[in-house]
């Protein structure tokens, strides 16, 4: 087992084999990622407890995760949980170029899991960036995707909450700039 | 501070500003990566239009403007712009409008000319494909929607003199035999064909075209057969390799030929995400057993011609045999019709929990469907109805109360979607009737 430890103090005992959906922890554990060790390391000094390099993911001490909350974390941990035992991804293959051959089509589960309100989503693919949790990251970019396909920058600003910050002679010279791509 | 570090630096209220420009950018990607990727580049532009920071990180991707379209609202400033933002990735050139103005694009690429490596077009003749390539040496691919073909010398010359890889033309309607016999000609070209052949223009012997599907890199095939042609010739389609086939359009009826059904030793098909059953006749039960027990997660997409002879089992095969059914399209659905039994269809239909759209063309009952709908474990994941047929004699009162009266019932569901409705003649009633609506989680599409 291996404990996780939220920004709100929160602690969660989590087998290994679930955790371990995160590239970050994986490598934490496996001690290949010596900056995050670190960033451990002091984290725990200054909450007054002591880490060693061998103790991390021992079921006496815990992994902290500073830039998630329990919440997100309980939801990260039910998409690991249900896709415990699937081959990881291999290879960086992010660049745009790769990712606009894919399709933004979700599983049914997936696309149940992540039905949640927008706050709760944008944390989660923040949580999934940072836990390194690709799959993750590519469902919560799809739905958002999948939000903005199809809409007009009015209805996205809308949507997002998204303040218009173009003077209006920047709108002029976009709109001028961009004729060519006028009445779709 | 420059201008792009100040829009970097504007405190945003907005949670998908908070995220960081990389992810932006991979949403961007997605939300942009549907076919046809010439589209691309309007996508773009319209979200580099909501605010400095996604402007800021769509200019910054050169992959966002890879894909250049010419088109008659081009400006020279403007084509030298997108130019610029692409860099130096490889581009792909659409080219629409009129021949005479683009050539002055085309020279302008100059030094660039390397970089475009696939062009569309709609080709006229031969001569614009030979002056073109004459401009554009690195060319490879060439996408063609005409009913033009060129000329078998032409073809030679492209891939002999040009190295072209692969020149795909999408043709709709083959219409006389003799251009059959060009297409076979062009084979050993290795050419990329989508070939589209609808029933009013369709062959008498199906088997002409034998030759055609076996093209080694036939990719779109969309069949209507005539009702009366021999099962005998259908079978001289055996043999082709289905796992190439990205979309089927088949109005077959009688004995599965073996390309259809699978039978034959040929690899899963990776990218079919389309069957389109026309025209269901008495067989309809054999496409769908046959096909759909091979390849139950293929089918995407189911549409329906239904007409008389329909067998009323139709519905619960297909249904039942797809895991992976995200749309419907059905020609009709009268409750009266002796042909279709609207409960048969209810009945199919509650079991698929994966649909996400349905379109009924020609309805006479949305009542029935509105009830039905109304239940939100029956399809619970829909996202999008399609709608037309109200017809002139119905109440729009009756219509507000009906939809209404769905919204409300499926917004109950713990999972519940916003539904986007596209009813034609919807823009009838009343605003305050349509902004109840929309305040009810519905996204109304306005044709």
């Amino acid at each position: 087992m291996v404990i996780l430890a939220t920004s709100d103090n929160e602690q969660f005992n989590v087998d290994k084999e679930v955790a371990e959906r995160s590239v970050l922890i994986k490598n934490m554990l496996e001690g290949e990622n010596p900056i995050a060790l670190a960033v451990a390391f002091v984290y725990m000094k200054l909450n007054g407890s002591f880490i060693r390099h061998e103790d991390v993911g021992e079921s006496d001490q815990s992994i902290p995760l500073p830039n998630i909350t329990s919440p997100v974390l309980k939801k990260v941990l039910e998409y690991c949980e249900h896709h415990r035992g699937e081959p990881l991804p291999s290879g960086d293959t992010d660049n745009a170029d790769d990712v606009r051959k894919r399709t933004t089509d979700i599983s049914e589960w997936d696309q149940k899991f992540i039905t949640v309100d927008q706050e709760m989503l944008f944390e989660i693919i923040l949580a999934a960036n940072y836990l390194d949790i690709k799959p993750l990251l590519d469902v919560g970019c799809k739905t958002v995707a999948n939000m903005i396909k199809g809409k007009t920058p009015e209805e996205i600003r809308k949507l997002f909450n998204i303040v218009n910050d173009f003077t209006p002679e920047e709108e002029a010279q976009i709109k001028k700039e961009n004729e060519w791509a006028e009445d779709r | 501070m420059d201008r792009r570090t100040k829009a970097l630096q504007i405190e945003s209220v907005s949670p998908i500003n908070q995220l960081p420009i990389e992810i932006l950018v991979k949403i961007i990607s997605f939300a942009s990566s549907k076919r046809p990727f010439v589209t691309i580049p309007y996508q773009c532009t319209r979200f580099s239009r909501v605010c400095r920071r996604w402007r800021l990180a769509i200019l910054d991707n050169a992959v966002f403007w890879k894909s250049i379209i010419i088109n008659p609202r081009m400006t020279l400033v403007s084509f030298l712009e997108l130019l610029g933002r692409s860099k130096t990735t490889s581009l792909e050139i659409k080219i629409g409008g009129s021949i005479p103005k683009i050539w002055r694009f085309i020279e302008n690429f100059g030094s660039e000319a390397g970089r475009v490596k696939t062009v569309y077009l709609d080709l006229k003749d031969d001569n614009l494909l030979l002056d073109l390539l004459s401009f554009l040496p690195s060319l490879q691919n060439v996408f063609c929607s005409s009913r033009h073909l060129p000329d078998i010398e032409v073809s030679r010359t492209l891939r002999d003199k040009f190295h072209i890889k692969a020149l795909q033309i999408s043709i709709e309607g083959i219409q006389d035999l003799k251009m059959i016999e060009h297409f076979h000609g062009l084979r050993w070209l290795n050419l990329t064909f989508e070939i589209s052949m609808s029933t009013r223009r369709s062959l008498a012997d199906p088997s002409q075209f034998a030759d055609l599907i076996h093209a080694p890199k036939l990719s779109y095939l969309d069949v209507l057969l005539p009702v009366n042609r021999s099962d005998e010739n259908l079978n001289n389609l055996g043999g082709f390799d289905f796992s190439r086939i990205n979309h089927i359009c088949s109005g077959i009826g009688g004995p599965v030929p073996p390309f259809i059904s699978g039978k034959h030793e040929a690899s899963e098909p990776e990218d079919t995400s389309c069957f389109s059953f026309n025209r269901c006749r008495k067989s309809v039960g054999w496409i769908f057993d046959e096909t759909l027990t091979s390849y139950p997660n293929q089918l995407n997409i189911a549409l329906f011609e239904v007409g008389e002879d329909t067998p009323k089992h139709s519905f619960s095969v297909c249904f039942g045999k797809t895991t992976n059914l995200r749309e419907i399209v059905l020609n009709t659905f009268d409750p009266k019709s002796h042909y279709l039994e609207a409960e048969s269809f209810f009945k199919a239909l509650t079991g698929v929990r994966t649909v996400c759209k349905l379109k009924i063309l020609c309805g006479k009952d949305f009542e029935s469907l509105c009830t039905f709908l109304g239940n939100p474990t029956i399809c619970p994941n829909l996202e999008r109805l399609t709608y037309s047929g109200l017809g002139e004699d119905s109440t729009w009162a009756r219509i507000y109360f009906c939809l209404t009266t769905l919204l409300e019932k499926r917004s109950t569901a713990d999972c519940f979607k916003p539904l986007e409705i596209d009813i034609k003649g919807f823009q009838r009633l009343p605003p305050e009737a349509l902004r109840r609506i929309r305040n009810m989680g519905a996204q109304i599409v306005w044709k």
